[in-house]
């Protein structure tokens, strides 16, 4: 009842996009650091997709289909596919194909995409906090 | 940036005009729609918004949409709504209590 992150649409909102962007911020970081190991592969996974997953599983969840019932809050997330975005051909010669731009870039966004979700998930219980406060007088 | 009128804010407008007593109309007459309706329709403007303040909040973290002003807007339109609404809650209360203070 009182668990205000699977209960508040906005918080499990800004909670599962902080999950799927440390998870990515992790699977970046492997790769900066497997930047040099020969036949290395660079990670990564479809953040929109996951994301997306995840949004299908929070409307079942606080808005249920009539004649289905609401499906009970599912916690964590679902680990997103593995896949290995950089086309094969542009390797280098020890088979690693992992290219600090690319990786660069996304680490920012990523690190964006945290913040946001960090920023809204505070505002929310902020408000929640407010309101708790208003009626306590 | 403009400062948010009043009237801009959702939940101001119904209440505003339920303050307004229609000229026209004799005693006794019933006037406009009832108190809890414009309550009802005024909550339902806040939640309205906080919907879409999520709903751009999802667009905007899956990638959909990149104007991110558009979502903190919108998040900010739904806090301000909210606030506005715990101080009418809070007004309405006071008012019950002023009223059951008194001495008849």
């Amino acid at each position: 009842m009182f668990d205000l992150v699977s209960q508040n649409p906005m918080i499990a909102l800004a909670d599962k996009g902080m999950s799927l962007a440390t998870q990515r911020i992790a699977l970046i970081a492997s790769n900066l650091a497997n930047i040099d190991t020969p036949g290395y592969r660079t990670k990564d996974f479809d953040f929109a997709a996951a994301f997306q997953t995840e949004m299908e599983k929070l409307d079942r969840q606080f808005s249920p289909t009539p004649g289905s019932p609401a499906s009970p809050a599912e916690p964590g997330i679902t680990p997103p596919a593995i896949i290995h975005p950089v086309d094969i051909t542009s390797e280098r010669n020890d088979g690693n194909d992992v290219h600090l731009d690319r990786e660069n870039m996304l680490l920012t966004q990523t690190q964006s995409v945290f913040t946001l979700s960090s920023n809204l998930a505070q505002g929310e219980l902020r408000l929640v906090l407010g309101a708790i406060r208003d009626a306590a007088k | 940036m403009n400062p948010i009128l009043p009237s801009q804010l959702p939940s101001l407008d119904a209440l505003a005009q339920a303050g307004q007593k229609p000229a026209s109309s004799a005693p006794g007459e019933a006037e406009g729609a009832p108190f809890a309706d414009v309550l009802k329709q005024a909550l339902a403007e806040v939640n309205d918004s906080r919907t879409n303040a999520e709903q751009e909040a999802r667009n905007l973290i899956s990638g959909n949409s990149t104007d991110m002003h558009t979502a903190i807007l919108a998040v900010q339109k739904a806090d301000v709504s909210f606030q506005m609404m715990m101080a009418v809650r809070s007004k309405l209360v006071d008012a019950y209590r002023e009223v059951m203070r008194m001495q008849m």
